[in-house]
């Protein structure tokens, strides 16, 4: 027994060689090999919790083409990206499906992701442009809009710049949803970077030293914190912040649900939007690229898309679509004028280093 | 008859040569000898903690010898395992097995092989034998000390032994109760004729059961009075 | 889990020892959260529970036994099944609840961390009944007797030190080290309880995932192989004390009968019916409610203008929606991967055990004892641990093996296989070496022995081992979450999560929730009773 120890520790002491082989950013990325994966009939797709990704989504493409699907399911689009990272080019699944914009980039910038064909005709106009630098990339099959949600009912009057919430009436009062661990957290940090130019940092400081609800993701912030969503109805509820960081349409799918009464708001302020557009990516490596494809176009055709504001409670990216009017749904949404996109002008590069500066603030 | 040395042996059915036991320090068997011929009962007396278990242990495998023989019929057992060696043995306190009933307990002592209704013919006979007829679907629990004995008796006898050893399987019992139980074991062992070496502290208990006794001495056996 | 550490190792470019010592700020919270967490925990179950096991040993049969079932429960309850529970039962207290809800232990630990508390205390205060009573029930009350006719036990205190301490303290101190240890690494509690709060379990978690990635977040890799190591070195501590404690624990008492005993502590202070009954019924009621709760909270469902019961939510579990795995789903994979796990675990910690009992017995005690402890490693390793370990170390020798259905079953048997030793070892020990030799003598091979003697006396204590392991997978949280979310399959408890971590918009969401765990938690439940039944008083008193 001893020498079975001995030898999984001189085993485990060879291979920390091997384990360190950098993934860099190519300039080039035909100089990239990736591994392919071994074809076995299955299409693997790397998802997180996709509502639209319904059972008879995935029937129809089976039996439209015979390939069965099999869906992994990671945490949100950063885990996401972390496991494609892990892979390394060397993946075991075949699409990536829910990388926005803010973070396609850097998969596409370490040459992960392959050129799609998928047609894209017959999708919104301005999804298409926003996005035109990944669209080569990455399929986009939903959108919306990032926005502060405030509780109507909770406060006196409206923030009308992003610089109120740093006063004293809202000590402790806004919950932000971190932008290292969330993704709508990042896209709030890309729209005031951005959005806020040269008083972004300031901006910051400021909002940290005014006793904000820093959460690690998206839920705890609009669930357990914000007052003005459905979290009030569920257990755990604390319930000790007025304003959040949610869709610019959560007001919509609330009033959906609820018979159309809510009193929580959407607020498009300036420095605080952002246009999040989410991808269909195929993996460089992938087994059966065709079909990787097939499962695209479906997930952007016109009877998949539509439904995107009942299954995934988003936009759908077809020409002309929008919210439904039931209960609701369209009137208590906000679309906002102007939003920041994709990587808001900056570089993958610039962006980690901006991450790992707000990683120092948030510990300072 | 005299205990053997190692030249001019005389043959006898179950023999110990020469057997060295030690634990750390000095040693329990010291170069000591024994033979008993076949229906032989031999007692082997002497103080607690002298050695005696050990020997039996040694004679049935379950103690290793340093150095040493044991012979049984002529063949050399000190190498086999016990299982092999076809040696009984009973222990001080009746070694059941507490999840049969006496039944599934004798059965563990008929040898592989042999067919149920043959086995449970075996069964019948060897309680018989002990005293015990009828026993068969009774729990292990409600035996009393002397019954329990019979049974690892019977059970031990089953499986066919070429020679039998008993470490003060008696020395729990009361009075009567030992006396009876002397009785039956030694008129069992008489009647199969199977070497017995007899382990035990009372000496009075060595005389009733006992053709020959020895005394357990600094690792050897000495010959004593009868 | 070497794996794991030597990438995050090579990719940072920092050696362990360094990062633990250049822990970054929010590794450090996270540390002594968990650390402040756990030993308020240890000493909160500790103290709650010496009396409740006083008071159920003073209890006669059959309420004892019964009562005895249900205070064992929690123990064996599924976290996650614990977390919803606890949060099920501040919706009980109507508007009160978000203020108890809110309230922290110190104002860095954040939200919920009293809550957070107390639901540790619940899970682990069966683990210390189930550890201390039953040296209690089996003490002859003669001792105590002949001890107060003698000088030193004439006085409570010196009777206290001289019986009580000596009899209850190493179990105690074993009983407080373990709950340390789960309080430690909890992953499920903190992340529903106390969301907000960070312990170095959940850091490894929920970040591990990002870490290992050459050139990508950097930092995120040195605060992981800080966290790992800091939170492996805690807990080899805790493992050590519990170990030395758990040794000194195995003198041996005459037994009495438990009758005797009874009336000897009932004739005591906890005999007297209005602090006995109070306190075990109160134990068991305490036991039971937030598993109770969960079954209601499953089919209420959140209308616009209040709450209806119905069983929409039970629906929606199972039809799974969205691609998403089904309740039906996730329940055969969750008992394929138990069975394959007690599969695993069940020979491999006999084998263990076997091989410690017979080096004991041999004399080569350091031999012995090593095995021992290295048998105990996983305990050190925490679910979380072993799930990144898992994901950041094979994803670059055989990354095949990620979406394999074996990964959990063997990661869940690494982290049972501890237990499952600890439980066959004593009854080992405890059977008379005179049984097998007997059956040597009647000439049975080794072979037969197994089947024949050796089996059916340890199969009480090999039933009961499975049952743990069983149970154990059936409800594993931390690594399973880890490593599932790598392959298309889930299990019941990992389910619960997902159903959690939804957005609620949709109001059948949350009861869907509840219906898996219910689901899950009932399983377990049933599972348990059934093998408390297995149980013989001698069985278990060391865990």
């Amino acid at each position: 027994m001893r020498s079975v120890l001995v030898v999984l520790l001189l085993v485990s002491a060879g291979l920390s060689g091997c384990l360190g082989e950098d993934l860099l950013m190519l300039e080039d990325c035909s100089e990239f090999e990736a591994t392919v994966r071994d074809d076995d009939g299955v299409l693997r797709v790397l998802t997180y919790d996709i509502a639209s990704l319904s059972e008879s989504f995935l029937q129809d493409f089976t039996n439209g083409t015979g390939i069965e699907v099999e869906l992994i399911r990671a945490d949100d689009a950063g885990s996401i990206l972390e496991q494609v990272l892990l892979y390394g080019g060397a993946p075991q699944v075949d699409v990536a499906l829910g990388l926005d914009g803010s973070y396609l980039p850097f998969a596409v910038n370490r040459c992960l992701i392959q050129l799609h064909g998928v047609d894209l005709a017959g999708l919104d106009g301005d999804v298409l442009s926003e996005g035109a630098a990944l669209t080569e990339h990455g399929v986009p099959f939903d959108h919306g809009y990032i926005c502060l949600n405030v509780d109507s009912a909770a406060v006196e009057s409206m923030p009308t710049s992003l610089w109120n919430l740093t006063e004293e009436a809202w000590t402790g009062k806004v919950a932000i949803p971190s932008p290292l661990s969330s993704s709508p957290g990042r896209a709030f940090f890309l729209a005031t970077l951005q959005g806020l130019g040269d008083d972004a940092w300031p901006w910051w400081e400021a909002m940290l030293l005014n006793d904000p609800i820093v959460t690690t993701g998206w839920s705890e912030a609009y669930e357990i914190h914000y007052s003005g969503g459905y979290g009030v109805w569920e257990e755990g509820h604390v319930g000790d912040a007025a304003a959040t960081v949610s869709y610019c349409h959560s007001p919509g799918v609330e009033a959906y649900y609820s018979d159309n009464s809510t009193a929580s708001t959407a607020l498009a302020l300036p420095g605080a939007v952002y246009h999040q557009i989410e991808y269909g990516a195929v993996l460089a490596g992938a087994a059966n690229v065709t079909a990787a494809e097939a499962f695209l176009a479906h997930l952007v055709s016109p009877e998949a898309n539509a439904n995107m504001p009942y299954e995934n409670l988003m936009y759908s990216v077809l020409e002309g679509a929008d919210l439904p009017e039931s209960n609701g749904y369209r009137h208590h949404s906000v679309v906002p004028e102007e939003a920041t996109a994709a990587l808001g002008g900056m570089d993958v590069a610039t962006l980690e280093a901006m991450l790992a500066a707000f990683s120092a603030l948030l510990e300072g | 008859m005299k205990t053997a040395c190692l030249e001019g042996y005389e043959m006898s059915n179950l023999e110990v040569r020469k057997a060295v036991v030690r634990f750390d320090g000095p040693a329990v068997l010291d170069g000591l000898d024994l033979s008993v011929s076949a229906g032989e009962i031999v007692a082997v007396l002497g103080p607690s903690g002298c050695g005696k278990s050990t020997l039996l242990r040694s004679i049935v495998g379950l103690q290793p010898m340093e150095s040493g023989h044991v012979y049984l019929n002529g063949q050399d057992l000190t190498e086999m395992a016990t299982e092999r060696r076809g040696i009984g043995f009973l222990f001080q306190r009746p070694v059941l097995f507490p999840t049969r009933d006496v039944r599934g307990n004798l059965q563990l002592g008929v040898p592989r092989g042999v067919p149920k209704p043959e086995a449970n013919a075996l069964i019948s006979a060897a309680l018989d034998e002990v005293g015990l007829a009828g026993f068969e679907p009774r729990s292990i629990e409600g035996l009393s000390g002397g019954e329990g004995q019979r049974v690892a008796l019977a059970r031990a006898l089953l499986a066919e032994p070429k020679a039998l050893l008993l470490d003060e399987p008696f020395s729990a019992l009361d009075g009567t109760l030992r006396q009876r139980l002397v009785d039956t074991v030694r008129a069992v062992l008489k009647a199969r004729g199977l070497p017995a070496v007899h382990v035990t502290h009372d000496a009075d208990e060595a005389k009733a059961i006992a053709d020959r006794c020895l005394l357990m001495e600094a690792g050897r056996l000495k010959e004593g009075a009868l | 889990m070497m794996l794991a550490v030597d990438r995050l190792w090579a990719v940072t470019g920092t050696s362990p020892l360094e990062a633990v010592f250049d822990l970054p700020s929010s590794g450090r919270e996270a540390l002594r959260t968990a650390t402040g967490l756990a030993t308020l925990a240890a000493v909160g179950t500790v103290l709650l529970g010496t009396p409740v096991a006083l008071a159920l040993a003073a209890m006669r049969d059959p309420w004892r036994r019964r009562l005895r079932a249900l205070i064992a429960l929690p123990f064996v309850c599924p976290s996650i099944v614990a977390a919803v529970g606890f949060l099920a039962l501040m919706d009980l207290l109507g508007k009160h609840g978000p203020v108890v809800r809110g309230w922290s232990l110190w104002p860095e630990a954040g939200p919920g961390t009293v809550l957070l508390l107390v639901a540790m205390v619940w899970f682990n205060l069966s683990l210390a009944v189930r550890i201390v009573e039953p040296s209690v029930s089996r003490a002859d009350p003669r001792y105590l007797e002949q001890l107060r006719l003698l000088p030193g036990g004439q006085t409570r205190l010196g009777r206290a030190r001289t019986w009580w301490w000596p009899l209850l303290g190493p179990g105690l101190t074993a009983a407080a080290g373990l709950t340390f240890t789960f309080a430690f690494t909890s992953l499920a509690l903190v992340r529903w309880l106390a969301p907000d709060t960070l312990t170095l379990e959940v850091l490894l978690a929920e970040q591990g995932s990002g870490a290992g990635i050459p050139g990508y977040r950097v930092d995120l890799s040195r605060l992981v192989l800080g966290a790992a190591v800091a939170q492996a070195a805690v807990l080899l501590v805790a493992v050590a004390v519990v170990n030395t404690m758990q040794r000194r624990h195995r003198f041996a008492l005459d037994a009495a009968s438990s009758d005797a005993v009874r009336r000897g502590l009932a004739a005591g202070v906890w005999g007297h019916p209005l602090l006995r009954w109070p306190l075990t019924v109160g134990a068991a009621l305490f036991a039971v409610a937030p598993l109770m709760l969960i079954g209601l909270a499953s089919f209420r469902v959140r209308t616009p203008d209040g709450w209806t019961l119905g069983l929409d939510g039970w629906r929606r579990a199972f039809q799974g929606d969205s691609g998403g795995v089904t309740l039906m789903e996730a329940f055969w994979s969750t008992l394929q991967t138990a069975s394959i796990t007690v599969a695993l675990a069940l020979p491999a910690g006999w084998y263990l055990a076997t091989q410690v009992h017979r080096a004991e017995r041999d004399g080569r005690r350091a031999f012995a004892r090593c095995v021992d402890l290295l048998s105990m490693v996983p305990l050190v390793v925490s679910g979380a641990m072993v799930g990144l370990g898992s994901l950041l170390g094979l994803l670059r020798l055989a990354p095949g093996l990620l979406a394999s259905p074996w990964l959990l079953p063997v990661a869940h048997a690494t982290l049972v296989l501890p237990i499952v030793v600890r439980v066959l070892l004593p009854a080992m020990r405890r059977l008379k070496p005179e049984f097998e030799a007997c059956a040597a003598t009647l000439g049975l091979g080794p072979w037969r022995r197994f089947a024949l003697v050796r089996w059916p006396m340890l199969r009480p204590a090999a039933m009961v081992a499975a049952g743990l392991a069983l149970a154990f997978s059936l409800g594993e949280f931390g690594a399973s979450w880890v490593i599932v979310r790598s392959t298309d399959a889930s299990t019941l408890a990992v389910l619960v999560d997902t159903w959690l971590a939804r957005p609620g918009f949709d109001p059948t969401t949350r009861p869907a929730a509840m219906a898996v765990a219910v689901v899950l938690g009932t399983v377990t439940m049933t599972l348990m009773l059934l093998l408390e039944r297995w149980r013989e008083d001698r069985v278990l008193g060391g865990l």
